[in-house]
């Protein structure tokens, strides 16, 4: 089934203010892309993908540098160091 | 659209994890998958604080924040404070500890899917947002 603009427009003039809101940040970030680089759609993904390789090859030559150094295990530390301080100050 | 816990990056800097493997294999989709990715903003801070913390080495924190903010498929969620009042009510009605309900929040105020290691929250927020465990958000994202 085939959806025009229009029937788009009268569901979304039927929405609460805060689903509106919901759809009009969805809608922003779905077509960041195209309305602030024009890319064509292989050109966003060949951009993107490289951009996330770069991350992923940051990672193994942290973890090369670093053999003895685990990002994952300081995180959690650190997320269960701050909740226990909240939950000491809380109780104080 | 998916909301990663921020251990799920962090555990792709360590090949001797556990769960290196599923979270490498889940970056590497997203990748090619081009997925739309939304974090909140908290999720910089985490990592960038957890490496500069486990390496000593501030400088790669930084290029790091770079390399994340780079990317054009992950987008950060305003820390505003309709996210903070949802977060806090999540961490209040679901007993979630602050950082997590700052993914949840964000998940559900976007719509997205959390993606989170931690059983706890899978099992606390599953009635209120979409979550998976990495395994099957790779497994709904296919394989090449």
């Amino acid at each position: 089934m085939t959806v025009t603009f229009d029937q788009v427009r009268e569901l979304v003039d039927r929405l609460a203010p805060g689903d509106r809101q919901r759809l009009a940040t969805y809608l922003a970030q779905t077509t960041t892309a195209v309305r602030d680089t024009g890319e064509p759609g292989e050109a966003f993904r060949q951009r993107n993908l490289q951009a996330w390789q770069k991350l992923l090859a940051f990672h193994a030559t942290l973890a090369a540098d670093y053999p003895q150094a685990d990002v994952a295990a300081q995180l959690d530390r650190d997320r269960q160091e701050r909740d226990t301080l909240l939950r000491r100050a809380g109780e104080g | 659209m998916y909301t990663l816990d921020a251990n799920i990056f962090a555990r792709d800097a360590n090949p001797r994890d556990p769960f290196y493997a599923t979270c490498h294999a889940l970056l590497e989709r997203l990748a090619s998958t081009a997925a739309p990715v939304i974090e909140p903003g908290l999720l910089l801070a985490e990592v960038a604080g957890a490496i500069s913390r486990a390496t000593r080495d501030p400088l790669r924190a930084r290029v790091y924040l770079e390399l994340l903010r780079a990317i054009p498929s992950l987008t950060f969620a305003p820390s505003d404070d309709a996210l903070a009042e949802a977060s806090a009510y999540l961490a209040a009605d679901y007993a979630l500890r602050g950082a997590d309900a700052v993914y949840v929040a964000t998940a559900r105020q976007h719509n997205s899917t959390l993606v989170t290691l931690d059983r706890e929250v899978r099992e606390r927020v599953i009635t209120i947002v979409r979550v998976l465990t990495p395994e099957a958000a790779l497994a709904e994202l296919g394989t090449e």
